[in-house]
């Protein structure tokens, strides 16, 4: 069983291929290891044991009757719980959807269920997705596989702590503001966020439409790439999807001559911890000595991505938020006077802190006398971001940086203090802002050996070549292979 | 740009429908004044030339016959959802006296 879950999902797809390992046995492993290892962890909040057993045999079925030829048939995955899978709880880890059972599949969902993937379960994640720490969560906080003291980062903390703790091989989780990179970054694994559109939104419940996105999270930038392969493309059911190309033919393990630009105002950021700068200056020269032309630039923009993201995500929020009404699906309170009353008490006593915090200032922001200087300002500040990345890119095949600014914080610091718990967004915001592609790979340790993620961001819809200078750098590193203490 | 008063948050939660009166009222109010000082660095941002966008991934409008298309969903399965039921609808409080 451990050596079945210590496989990346390459190569266990690989041995399940090659009829070393039965769909059953990889499913049984990793529901064993879900009931071992994630009472510590608490990276699910419910397992589908039976259905996930269900599939496992269809799945080998058709795998013996050779009607299913991906690389991933048979590897099992879970899924971030505010992606719907149909017949399973999707919470959004709020008290608000503690009991909504989904009526269909996300497309991304449908997409591995035909590539022969077994659902075992949904993701612990702060709820609706807000937080950087996966604390905000109704169903308790995601610990870190590395170190059970501290945070698992967020949103997608029990997509990144699930995969780090070699409970499951990979997961999907959602990136609005750096959800997929920064838990990635906090646990030690690769987590990609696709160019906006390159995967369809149909079955994620929406944050904020114009910046969210699918992901997965991995062991290897190589295990993203056929992942993405697999949920990419144009579907009728996402206007903002788009048909695209084949990401894993771009992984060459060859960055010879390609340009990357280093920007200063990250390296130079007063909230950059110095062993984080210094694992991620390291990063650099690694690629440059696999033949990479390494140029430092500058990044003007960067006071401006904070106020301009949640500005933008918040009004964005409480506008798609404002569904939750109590009346045909989620929380519903007792005692309402009339249908007023209801959305009142529902909404209030459904939602947590931090989200009502974001609707409020979303209502803020859009609100008569406010809306020009906040929420246009924010979107003129967008246009001025995306014109800045759409320059670099005339020049440079990439920009590194780090993903967050430090290792993963102890459980409750950010709770404490929120603005600085926004403030550390400042690498990963930027890149959903401007809708590229951006992957986070683990670089380092520091030395309370805690893993620090580098950031690699491309141009919109050069997926492939982000994907490909993570992989060619996991080809001369060993960081990403080293799993979590627990 | 202003400050966000206690005044100011009950009258942005009202719009959003929630009621701001609980244990959360004090950390929500001073989070949010918090925050909405810090958003005054974006006033530095020079924007004088900049359109506002509301989406900035190139996409156009694609447009396709006004036809119908049939999903599926089984009533039952949708109203399991339902917080209140009867056999086949939603019950909400009376919308008129």
């Amino acid at each position: 069983m451990s050596k079945i879950l210590s496989l990346d999902a390459f190569e266990l797809g690989a041995e399940i291929k090659k009829r070393n390992v039965s769909v059953k046995e990889a499913t049984q492993a990793v529901l064993s290891a879900i009931e071992q290892k994630d009472k510590d962890i608490n990276s699910f909040i419910t397992i589908c044991k039976q259905s996930a057993l269900l599939q496992a045999e269809e799945i080998q079925k058709k795998i013996d009757g050779s009607e299913i030829d991906s690389p991933l048939a048979g590897v099992p995955t879970a899924i971030k719980d505010n992606i719907c899978v149909d017949g399973e709880r999707t919470t959004c880890a709020s008290k608000m959807l503690e009991n909504f059972i989904s009526v269909y599949d996300a497309s991304a969902v449908t997409a591995l269920k035909s590539a022969g993937c077994p659902i075992v379960g949904k993701l612990n994640m702060d709820e609706f997705a807000m937080g950087s720490t996966s604390e905000t969560s109704f169903f308790g906080a995601v610990k870190n596989p590395h170190d059970l003291t501290k945070v698992s980062g967020g949103s997608s903390g029990g997509a990144a702590a699930a995969v780090a703790a070699e409970i499951v091989p990979f997961t999907l989780g959602s990136d609005t503001g750096g959800s997929v990179r920064q838990p990635a970054s906090f646990c030690g694994v690769t987590g990609f966020k696709p160019t906006y559109g390159k995967v369809s939104r149909w079955g994620l419940i929406a944050y904020a439409s114009s910046l969210d996105q699918i992901g997965p999270v991995a062991k290897t930038a190589y295990d993203c790439a056929l992942i993405t392969d697999q949920i990419s493309g144009l579907d009728k059911k996402d206007s903002t999807s788009f048909a695209t190309e084949k990401v894993t033919p771009c992984l060459t393990s060859n960055v010879k001559g390609m340009k990357i630009a280093l920007p200063e105002q990250c390296f130079n950021n007063k909230s950059l911890n110095s062993e984080v700068k210094a694992a991620v200056i390291k990063t650099a020269e690694t690629l440059e000595a696999a033949g990479a032309e390494i140029e430092w630039i500058k990044l003007p923009f960067i006071d401006y991505v904070i106020p301009a993201y949640y500005i933008l995500a918040a009004a964005e929020a409480s506008s798609n938020l404002s569904r939750f009404d109590g009346v045909k699906y989620g929380f519903h309170p007792d005692d309402c006077k009339d249908i007023s009353d209801l959305y009142l008490k529902a909404r209030t006593q459904g939602f947590g802190a931090e989200v009502k915090k974001r609707i409020i200032l979303g209502a803020f922001v859009l609100s008569s006398g406010y809306y020009d200087a906040y929420y246009l300002k924010a979107l003129k500040a967008k246009t001025l971001i995306k014109n800045k990345f759409d320059e670099i890119f005339t020049s440079f095949d990439a920009v590194l940086c780090p993903t967050a600014p430090s290792s993963a914080p102890k459980l409750g610091d950010s709770l404490s203090d929120a603005l600085a718990m926004y403030l550390s967004d400042v690498f990963t915001v930027p890149v959903n802002l401007a809708a590229l592609p951006a992957v986070s790979v683990p670089c380092g340790f520091d030395s309370e050996n805690m893993p620090i993620g580098a950031q690699i961001i491309g141009a919109a819809k050069n997926d492939g070549t982000v994907l490909n200078i993570a992989h060619t750098f996991q080809q001369l590193t060993d960081f990403h292979k080293r799993r979590g203490r627990v | 740009m202003s400050e966000i008063s206690e005044e100011t948050a009950e009258y942005a939660a009202r719009l959003a429908r929630l009621s701001l009166d609980g244990a959360d009222k004090e950390k929500i109010v001073s989070d949010l004044a918090e925050f909405v000082r810090y958003m005054d660095v974006l006033n530095k941002a020079d924007t004088a030339q900049i359109e506002a966008e509301s989406h900035i991934s190139g996409l156009v409008n694609v447009f396709r016959e006004d036809v119908a298309e049939e999903e599926h969903f089984d009533r039952e399965k949708l109203l399991l959802n339902a917080p209140e039921r009867t056999a086949d609808s939603l019950i909400v409080p009376k919308t008129l006296e």
